[in-house]
């Protein structure tokens, strides 16, 4: 009986580190949704653990990356597990790779065998909460601090990962407390402190605030096409992203 | 003297086992285990009309549809055609869900053990097709999961041992249950 409880008591305390941690943080997947066309795949928010690619279904658990076929959509078949990392939090993936955001870093894995990703790389940082969004050769990573992630900081580092063997850091701006965030072609939208802040990505290496637009509690954020959808304290709220990037409130899906 | 100490130490034993035979006839309000297999998770995933959102967890959309998870109960399905005014059309009850991702028509979601897939492409007559369990989320075979053991006021928090040769636990219920050997600290 003892052992049972110390047991349990150490799971749940694993699965609290792990919980208190996802729950803010994010990583947006940016593939196309559309309802008509072969092949239709969903839009994840930035706090996904799920990633469709293709023909195939990753799942990320606190630790293990597991892949499954949808070759059959009705009945997925289970195809590996890897261990990635203690502490794995979100997964996010641009053309054919995994990013996946770990409190230690980002891990990118390649899927040159669907079936079976491969791991290429890491950019390690200091331990922090991170999830991560990705568009072209430049991956963008919130790291914030958390109580579960002791010696953490508040920033957002932009890594090239053009070279996907040696990803290295172009650029880190001082954040005050990130956790979810979206891309466009021309902008990044970060939840940071009770505010979506909105930053120009004319030069992809460093972007620029522009300016902010307040939603209590945000912590997480889906672009699709012109509209990004923001989960915060009072529930979804929708947004048309107008020309300039600013941020025009559509409608609140209120909690009750 | 001798027999001082043993007369001493004959109380305690009497003392304390009178005090734990007390203790473990009490009931509580805890945790218990049901088991079952694909046709008893079937029963439990269920489509109803729409449902009030209470706790906002993870956020998708797939086409005009927006889903919204309601943390380890299931997920709300919104029309969004016109994001300016979405329609909550159904809840899909999957008990301990989390996370989901759509593909033509297909829901995947977690539950605490395993990956159930759903046809949703008519939200009238939702199916499970499968449910694959190699995968292994916030486990529930040892214990309730986070989302539940929250529930309940600070402090100790009882369950029912869950025993491996009953089967898979598929999810916890709160019952009243005489005081079990299992509980963890809320």
């Amino acid at each position: 009986m003892k052992k049972i409880t110390q047991n349990t008591l150490t799971i749940l305390f694993c699965i609290t580190l792990i919980a208190g941690c996802s729950k803010d943080s994010s990583s947006p997947s940016n593939d196309p949704t559309s309802i008509d066309g072969g092949g239709i795949t969903g839009t994840g928010g930035s706090l996904a653990r799920f990633s469709i690619v293709n023909d195939n279904l990753y799942i990320l658990t606190q630790n293990t990356l597991f892949t499954y076929s949808l070759a059959d959509k009705r009945h997925p078949k289970y195809q590996t597990s890897v261990f990635v990392a203690t502490g794995a939090e979100t997964l996010f993936s641009l053309d054919n790779t995994l990013l996946i955001g770990t409190q230690n870093g980002m891990l990118i894995y390649a899927l040159d065998n669907p079936n079976k990703p491969k791991y290429i790389s890491t950019y390690a940082h200091v331990r922090s909460c991170d999830p991560v969004v990705a568009k072209g050769q430049y991956a963008y990573s919130t790291l914030r601090v958390a109580s579960n992630c002791d010696r953490g900081v508040n920033r957002l580092d932009v890594i090239d990962i053009l070279n996907i063997n040696s990803p290295k850091q172009v650029s880190s701006l001082d954040m005050e407390n990130p956790i979810g965030l979206g891309i466009t072609q021309n902008n990044l939208y970060v939840c940071d402190n009770n505010k979506i802040k909105i930053y120009s990505l004319s030069n992809p290496e460093s972007p620029v605030l522009q300016g902010y637009t307040v939603l209590t509690g945000c912590f997480d954020i889906i672009i699709k096409n012109d509209i990004l959808l923001a989960v915060g304290k009072q529930g979804v709220t929708q947004f048309t992203i107008k020309n300039d990037g600013t941020l025009e409130s559509l409608s609140v899906i209120t909690t009750d | 003297m001798k027999l001082h100490t043993l007369t001493i130490a004959a109380c305690f034993i009497l003392l304390m086992g009178s005090c734990s035979d007390k203790e473990s006839t009490k009931s509580v309000i805890g945790f218990k285990p049901i088991y079952g297999g694909l046709e008893d998770i079937q029963k439990l995933i269920t489509t109803t009309a729409a449902q009030p959102l209470k706790s906002v967890g993870k956020i998708y959309t797939y086409g005009n549809l927006l889903l919204i998870n309601e943390v380890g109960k299931g997920v709300h399905v919104y029309d969004n055609q016109d994001p300016s005014a979405p329609v909550n059309l159904k809840f899909i009850a999957i008990p301990g869900n989390v996370d989901v991702a759509l593909k033509d028509g297909y829901l995947y979601a977690d539950l605490n053990f395993g990956i159930v897939t759903l046809d949703i492409s008519d939200l009238d007559h939702v199916t499970l097709t499968n449910l694959n369990t190699e995968y292994k989320g916030n486990d529930i075979q040892n214990t309730p999961s986070r989302n539940q053991i929250d529930t309940r006021p600070l402090g100790k928090v009882y369950f029912e041992c869950p025993e491996a040769s009953k089967g898979t636990v598929i999810t916890w219920e709160l019952v009243q249950m005489p005081k079990p050997q299992c509980y963890m600290n809320n």
